[in-house]
């Protein structure tokens, strides 16, 4: 038995003893022992009790192996902390060393192929007129489906395409009459080539491929006519005549790709 | 102890500066890719009926089961799938809020949904007008009861899209054509709420296909060591 | 809310000539600080029961749903991609979160020794919570969702959720800031973090979400990072303190080190809130985000292992205990769980795993890993300890809680199993392209029957548990001076000579 200093936090401070007269307990028994078993028999508050035992060597030298993973693994596939690299795998070892050979930087756009692009494009720029279907409207616009101005030579077809054509028409026997404009000032070489291929290949169509140089070359010879072309002079160009520098070739199929 | 409040305050905010805002900062700033060869701009905005579809998407909670993300090659089955031709990228979600990417694949991906011949019309072109009309009535009577077009599906049936009403004179154009087992009773026919026109709407509109400089199509993978092409 | 009155105590002499009396008067005021915030205690326990049981008939319907798509299925109210929301809500802030904040409120009681007036306002926090969510979920059914993980709930419900979750917050970061001066103990530093860190997360999340000019993938992210919070610097945090707790309190030793819980604290702190994106592994999100997260996952092994071996060498010598104490079986039984779910959970974050097991019931099973055996374990154990106290009556039948613990041990085990085994048949059906899309829905579908015989268990489990539960606020438990043990303290094996002293003393 020995003088137990209560702890400070213990002493009552605040309620004269008079209020706290029947209190205690919220009027139940003053027993604690029994009523508050669950109280009584705990065990003391927990507490900080002095002890900083440190990591266990083991423990410390796993966190260390941890780090060291953790920087490689982010610098690996880290993907530079580039905002527009999603495939950390491709892009990881490039980000740093541009020139291995799976390629640096983020992926080269996909080529599309000229038949895919001329669809695009014929899309935005011929199907107005020609129709997604190729048929043309009757009396207006003629179609390309099927049309010897079409899967004929190439050099017919893109002199039109770069100059126009006015005036009447008879294709299969039908008359239109319409206005072309020409395209010439609006599309670049490859975007000709590329409307054409795919315009000589689509719809049941089967001719050879229209190449930018080729459309680049008539582009030249035809630099000084600044008139669109009439029926009778597109006809007065051989139906076979192909591209400046380019094989003859008629409406016989060349290997369609699609 | 007197580092304690600014300690936690100092985790939080790292960490929300770190995934949050420098994130937000890049990727607010991505902008639509123009070809420049078509002009042609994607992603486009969705607006009318297909942006009111995503509500009723969101609405059935359709994302429980279903992501909208297409993964690359090593990462899983995706591609070979067809749920795309290409991995998906922060650039293909730029004006939805929220995406609805999802995480959970109980049914199918759904990020290409719009692109893929469910309805087997065989054909190339799925933006002609009958393609489009044939895919629709596919969606509708799946949607109205997954079984009849998959008898296996554990999808529920959103039977509260559709309405059952009395045949008056002709029966509807947009009614659907249901086999016996599944009809409604004589003299009755089934049409599409405007919800399911909506989310049908929706679907369909549903292409991330369009090929983006920073999305490489299905190639194959890069660091063959890693194996992943090999356990596909 | 008033000042703070310090504890008080009848008005015993300050100086007592016994160790018995010092210990009568410590005891006197735990028993007075308890009675203090025993009704805003008991009721967060009985809203997260009632919540608790609520989750279980969903949770049994949803898994029937799953297999019989037809079950409850003209409804749009009780569609699967409605209820399946509902049920996650229901699970988290309703169960967990109220189940945690009773804990904490409790716990937080004790370890400030000081009493606070006004405990109403907790009382009104938890209408306002509770509200809110009820109200939330009826709108998640009436098709008013969101759709992003834990972020479900209308925004509006989210705010009457705070406004409420604010009232308790202040009360209890009041307590520890007027707490009587001392050093603190790491259970305190847990839960003030852990209210604080849900209130900015939630608030931060819930206003970046709501900008109509913020589209894009960065909506995922901000998600997935809330996600990540809510279960890491919430239920984690929470879930933790109350271990730090129980374990010394029930074994009576002293926590293994002091150094290694700080350790543990501050890594927890500045690593957990990186970890939730590793969900979106694949995803169209910048490579160096997921990376990251997928480091700071990794990285999370280390207040992880500092965290397991202070709570194992504090336990080492007493784990006979768990025989027979129904707190320390439950709670020692949830802290081994938190050590191993999170090594599942650095495995089920690497980029590999995710080919695996990515996007599928794998990932739901990890969540229940998390949220049910570690933390849900944990809150059974100190409900079961903090009941007694509050009602000065000793839980009614010792069969009643081993019903509870195998009901639910056996439940969640057959759930997260089943849901492995679905998750790995549903990853590898989708990777293989030559597998119909039906057929993996088949694939999955044996053991997705399964968990409904695990959601029975589960349902049974909690049943009891809260019939038990509703026995003890009715006052009709043991008048006993011995706590209802699941077997006799004595009837042991493997007794050493320094427990059987340490057992002696105890009785």
């Amino acid at each position: 038995m020995s003088e137990h200093k209560i702890p400070e936090y213990l002493i009552p401070q605040k309620y004269p003893k008079h209020e706290m007269e029947g209190r205690m307990d919220y009027n139940e028994a003053a027993d604690v022992g029994s009523l508050h078993g669950a109280i009584a028999r705990e065990k003391g508050e927990p507490a900080y009790e002095g002890q900083n035992k440190r990591l266990p060597n083991w423990l410390t030298v796993f966190f260390c192996v941890l780090l060291f993973w953790s920087g490689g693994y982010l610098f690996l596939f880290g993907g530079g902390f580039r905002n527009d690299v999603f495939s950390e795998r491709d892009t990881a070892a490039a980000m740093y060393f541009p020139k291995s050979p799976t390629g640096g930087g983020a992926a080269p756009e996909v080529e599309k192929t000229p038949f895919e692009l001329g669809k695009s494009l014929f899309t935005g720029t011929c199907q107005a007129c020609h129709q997604s279907t190729g048929q043309g409207v009757p009396g207006q616009y003629p179609p390309l489906a099927g049309s010897e101005f079409v899967v004929g030579g190439e050099r017919r077809l893109v002199s039109i395409v770069l100059k126009g054509l006015q005036g009447p028409l008879t294709i299969h026997g039908q008359s239109f009459n319409g206005q072309m404009p020409g395209w010439e000032a609006s599309l670049n070489d490859k975007k000709i080539a590329a409307i054409l291929t795919y315009v000589r290949n689509e719809w049941g169509n089967k001719a050879s491929d229209v190449s930018p140089e080729g459309v680049a070359a008539l582009r030249a010879e035809l630099a000084s006519r600044a008139e669109s072309w009439n029926e009778s002079e597109v006809r007065a160009i051989p139906e076979t005549a192909p591209l400046p520098g380019g094989k003859e070739s008629g409406p016989a199929p060349a290997a369609a790709p699609h | 102890m007197k580092y304690f409040f600014p300690g936690i305050l100092a985790a939080f905010l790292i960490g929300w500066f770190g995934q949050i805002l420098l994130p937000y900062r890049a990727l607010s700033r991505i902008d639509p890719f123009v070809d420049a060869d078509t002009n042609e701009i994607y992603p486009v905005n969705v607006a009318g009926i297909a942006n009111q579809g995503r509500e009723v998407y969101i609405a059935n909670g359709c994302v429980s089961c279903h992501t909208q993300q297409v993964r690359a090659d090593y990462m899983g089955g995706d591609l070979e799938r067809n749920w795309g031709t290409r991995r998906t990228v922060a650039r293909d979600y730029m004006y939805e809020n929220p995406v609805l990417l999802g995480t959970l694949r109980v049914g199918p991906d759904l990020a290409g949904v719009g692109a893929r011949d469910l309805a087997g019309t065989g054909e190339a072109d799925l933006t002609t007008a009958a393609s489009q009309e044939k895919l629709a009535r596919w969606h509708y009577i799946h949607l109205y009861n997954p079984r009849i077009v998959s008898p296996d599906s554990n999808m529920p049936a959103y039977k509260w899209l559709f309405e059952e009403r009395e045949i008056k004179g002709q029966i509807s154009l947009n009614a659907l054509n249901l086999p016996p087992a599944f009809a409604p009773k004589p003299g009755y026919e089934i049409v599409p709420k405007p919800e399911a026109e909506k989310l049908v709407g929706y679907l369909l509109s549903l292409n991330k296909n369009h090929s983006l400089p920073e999305a490489k199509a299905a190639a194959p993978a890069v660091s063959p060591q890693t194996g992943g092409a090999a356990t596909k | 809310m008033s000042a703070p009155s310090e504890t008080e105590i009848s008005g015993k002499t300050p100086v007592v000539s016994s160790a018995r009396s010092a210990d009568y008067i410590e005891k006197l005021a735990l028993a007075e600080r308890d009675a203090a915030v025993a009704l805003p205690v008991l009721l967060l326990f009985a809203s997260a029961i009632i919540w608790l049981v609520g989750w279980s008939v969903l949770n049994f319907i949803l898994a029937i749903k799953l297999v019989t798509p037809g079950f409850l299925g003209d409804s749009s109210f009780l569609t699967y991609g409605r209820l399946q929301p509902v049920a996650t809500n229901i699970f988290t802030y309703g169960w967990a979160s109220c189940a945690g904040m009773g804990t904490a409120l409790w716990v937080m009681a004790r370890l400030c020794r000081v009493r606070i007036g006004m405990p109403i306002t907790v009382l009104i926090g938890t209408a306002f919570w509770n509200t809110g969510l009820l109200l939330g979920i009826i709108a998640i059914q009436a098709g008013s969702g969101r759709p992003l993980e834990y972020l479900e709930l209308p925004v509006w419900s989210h705010l009457i959720m705070l406004l409420g979750f604010a009232l308790i917050a202040v009360y209890v970061i009041s307590l520890f800031v007027h707490r009587r001066p001392g050093p603190g103990f790491i259970s305190q530093f847990y839960i003030v973090a852990a209210f604080l860190w849900l209130g900015w997360s939630l608030l931060t999340a819930d206003i970046f979400a709501s900008l109509p000019w913020v589209k894009g993938v960065i909506t995922a992210v901000n998600g997935a990072w809330f996600a990540g919070n809510f279960q890491g610097l919430w239920f984690t945090a929470l879930g933790l303190a109350a271990v730090y707790y129980l374990i010394p309190k029930v074994t009576g030793k002293a926590i293994h080190s002091y150094y290694l819980a700080n350790l543990g604290f501050w890594t927890f702190a500045f690593l957990y809130p990186w970890t939730g994106l590793h969900q979106y592994n694949g995803g169209p999100i910048p490579a160096w985000l997921i990376t990251l997260s997928i480091v700071a996952t990794t990285l999370t092994i280390v207040p992880v292992a500092t965290v397991a071996v202070n709570h194992h060498v504090t336990m080492v010598g007493s784990h006979f205990m768990m025989h027979y104490s129904p707190t320390l079986r439950f709670t020692v039984a949830g802290a081994m769980c938190y050590t191993a779910s999170a090594v599942t959970g650095v495995i089920l974050a690497q980029r590999s795993a995710s080919h695996v097991a990515g996007m599928s019931f794998t990932g739901i099973a990890q969540d229940y890993f998390v949220l049910y055996t570690f933390f849900s374990f944990v809150m059974f154990g100190a409900i079961y300890f903090i009941m007694p106290r509050l009602v000065r009556r000793e839980w009614v039948s010792a069969r009643l809680i081993k019903f509870h613990f195998w009901g639910a041990a056996y439940g969640i085990g057959l759930t997260i199993l089943f849901l492995v085994v679905a998750g790995l048949f549903q990853s590898s059906g989708w990777n293989s392209s030559v597998i119909r899309p039906v057929m993996v829905v088949q694939m999955a579908e044996a053991p997705l029957r399964g968990t409904i015989l695990a959601g029975f268990l589960l349902l049974v489990g909690h049943v009891v548990f809260a019939i038990h539960f509703v026995l003890m606020v009715l006052r009709m438990g043991q008048v006993s001076s011995e706590p209802t043990y699941l077997a006799s303290p004595t009837a042991r094996y493997d007794y050493d000579e320094e427990e059987q002293k340490m057992h002696e003393e105890a009785a």
